[in-house]
Parts: structure tokens; C-alpha cells; sequence
């Protein structure tokens, strides 16, 4: 299917006739981006396809309210984050029968993962990726692997250019470290 | 007459953008009439850089510190079922349809009529308070501090005689209650 622009994705919902056509435009534009963002957050596929369901389903009762202001896809990306960290922070919550974090465990259940293909190397560098601190974590993903703009970050994690790319060089150094010391 | 329709659109902002570049230019000219030597040798191709340069270069810069994170390949390493992009766009199109109705309830048209019910609801009970006022007086355990109307909706003591009527009354609680009542109109 050929890509939608956003605008006229917009358009589309505010009429109430084509507001399936919004909807089936918004998946097939945007699943995808969405879908790996937050399993590059969540690491699991079964949980990241929870995560990318309820972040759909915030954004299809938010878009009424969506203010034009920032761009789709910032605010997309916005939801899609804060679902992902949201739900890492409940497993947190749940994970009272282990005394390793969360991320210990992430990074653990890693090597077992059936739909993690990558080699020895890849999975050291997830899981160097998984000792960083959660900001850091999403700042390192966004730059190294999506290689998202900083100005596109900023928006997207409100949080100033400068402090994104002094967080950038921070989390590469820690990964760096881990990969050689490892 | 045929009616003009135009099939081409413009990029946003594209005559703002381009009066101000054109300011420019005309502006450049201007400030440079005076060196026509500058103006002739003006040339872009001059300088050159290395091939793909520009391409991902702020990236590849502010890489330049991580040897080892630089010499890894760059992929992907997770993985998805068979299909699942595919299957998900139908899954999620169902389950966000089912979520739209349950939206709908409190859907702007249903707000109003609920609002529309309260208000309602809202305009029986000040009517109820304002038109059939009961008197709340303070219980003193006797007949005597009963209101009017309680006592007229009381149809059982339709059936008393006087007597039974005197002995529901104590005699002690209602002296007192006078009492107060006094002492209060005497304060006001």
C-alpha cells in the first residue's frame, strides 16, 4: 500500500465515514517504525506486541485531540515511548520473585530468545546497550540504529539537543567500554 | 467557459520562501556590483570531498571515538514470526474498531445526553427541596417535637385514642424542648 501523507491521514479521521481508512492508512504507515522502537525498549517480541496494541489504541482515542502543532510521527513516537517504558517499569514492579533488575534479566533471557538471530557480538552489544540507565538506553537506539536527527529527538523526548547529545557520547562510551573490556 | 482547475500543488510556505531567497540574491548582486572580479570567479567547484562524504556524516563523525562500536556491523539482530506485519495490520485494524465503540459512548452526542438527564435529575430534586419543604427539627424522642406533616402522614395514629395519644407524649422531654426554644427566641 502507498504511503499516506499524515495530513491527509488527519483528514481522513476528521471525517467520520473515512475514519476506517485513517485507521488502516496510520497502521500500515506506521506499525512497522513503531513496532521496532519499542522492541528495541521492551526486547521481547510477545511484550512489544502488547506494548505496540495499546500505543495504537492511545493514539486512535488521542487523535481527536491531536494538535497540529508537532508532527504525527513526533507524537506517535512520544506514546509509542512512554507505553514501552511504562510497561517496563510494571514487569519492574512484578519482578518481585528475582533479586537481578529487570534489565539483568532482559539481557538473560536474550540468549534463549527465539527471535533474537544476532551473533556473540550482537547479543554483547544488547547487552552492553542494557546496563545503560532508561534514558540513555533510548537516546543510544534512537542515534546509533535509527540514526534519528537530534532536533527530531528533542521533540520526541522533550528534552534539549545539547542534553541529547552529551547523553549520546556518554551511553557510546559505556557501550564502548563494555565491548572491550567483554 | 471552461473552468480552470488546477492539478499541481506547491510546497508549504513555497511564495513566502522563495520572495525571501529572491530578496537574497537581488540584495548579493547589489552588495557585489562593486567587485565584478569577485562576482566573475564566484565557483562552488573548487573545493572538493571525499566520496559519500555528506552521506550519514554527523553520524559517522561523532562515531569517530568508538572503534569498537564503529567496526561492528550495523544490523538488526531482532527478529519477528513469519507474517506478522502482515497479520498485525488486520489484528490491530479489529482490535482498535472494537475500542472505537466503546469510545463512542462518550461520544460528544452521548455527553450532551447525559448532561441533558442530569440536568434533568438535577431540576426535580431542587423542585422537591424548594416545594415540598419537611422541616428538619431535632428529634426529642416525643410526639410533641414531630412536624405537622409528619404527623398527618402517620395514618396509624388514626387508630390511637387521646389516651394512647398522652402517653406517647413525655411530658419531661417536651417541657425541655419548649424550654430551649424559649431561651433561644429570648437570645434573638
Amino acid at each position: 500500500m502507498a504511503q499516506v501523507e499524515d495530513k491527509k491521514i488527519l483528514e481522513l479521521f476528521r471525517v467520520e465515514k473515512t475514519r476506517n481508512e485513517a485507521l488502516t492508512h496510520l497502521i500500515a504507515k506506521y506499525q512497522t517504525r513503531l513496532y521496532w522502537h519499542i522492541r528495541k525498549i521492551v526486547i521481547d517480541h510477545d511484550d512489544s506486541d502488547d506494548v505496540l496494541q495499546n500505543t495504537f489504541i492511545k493514539v486512535w482515542k488521542g487523535l481527536e485531540n491531536f494538535k497540529e502543532e508537532s508532527q504525527l510521527y513526533t507524537w506517535l513516537y512520544r506514546i509509542a515511548t512512554n507505553e514501552a517504558l511504562a510497561h517496563l517499569r510494571q514487569k519492574k514492579r512484578k519482578n518481585t520473585t528475582s533479586i537481578n533488575p529487570i534489565e539483568y534479566e532482559l539481557s538473560k533471557n536474550l540468549e534463549s530468545d527465539h527471535y533474537f538471530t544476532g551473533d556473540e557480538i550482537q547479543l554483547k552489544l544488547q547487552q552492553a546497550i542494557l546496563t545503560l540507565p532508561e534514558k540513555q538506553r533510548l537516546v543510544f537506539n534512537m542515534r546509533y540504529y535509527d540514526e534519528m536527527p537530534y532536533e527530531q529527538m528533542s521533540a520526541v523526548l522533550e528534552t534539549s539537543v545539547g542534553a541529547l547529545k552529551a547523553s549520546y557520547h556518554i551511553a557510546a562510551k559505556k557501550v564502548e567500554e563494555f565491548l572491550l573490556k567483554t | 467557459m471552461i473552468e480552470e482547475q488546477n492539478n499541481f500543488s506547491l510546497p508549504e510556505d513555497y511564495f513566502d520562501n522563495a520572495s525571501k531567497s529572491i530578496f537574497n540574491k537581488i540584495e548579493w548582486q547589489e552588495e557585489h556590483k562593486e567587485y565584478p572580479n569577485l562576482l566573475k570567479h564566484r565557483s562552488f567547484e573548487v573545493f572538493g570531498v571525499p566520496e559519500n562524504y555528506f552521506d550519514g556524516s554527523e553520524r559517522k563523525l561523532e562515531m569517530l571515538t568508538y572503534e569498537k562500536l564503529t567496526s561492528l556491523n550495523r544490523q538488526n539482530p531482532f527478529s519477528v514470526p513469519a507474517n506478522y506485519f502482515e497479520e498485525n495490520e488486520t489484528r490491530l485494524f479489529t482490535s482498535l474498531k472494537k475500542e472505537a465503540k466503546i469510545i463512542s459512548l462518550f461520544s460528544r452526542r452521548n455527553l450532551y445526553a447525559a448532561a441533558a438527564g442530569l440536568v434533568v435529575a438535577l431540576g426535580f430534586w431542587f423542585y422537591g427541596s424548594f416545594f415540598n419543604p419537611t422541616q428538619n427539627i431535632d428529634d426529642c424522642n416525643t410526639l410533641a417535637c414531630l412536624d405537622k406533616t409528619d404527623l398527618l402522614k402517620l395514618t396509624e395514629l388514626e387508630s390511637l385514642d387521646s389516651d394512647d395519644l398522652y402517653n406517647m407524649v413525655d411530658l419531661e422531654k417536651l417541657e425541655q424542648h419548649l424550654n430551649i426554644d424559649t431561651t433561644t427566641e429570648d437570645f434573638e
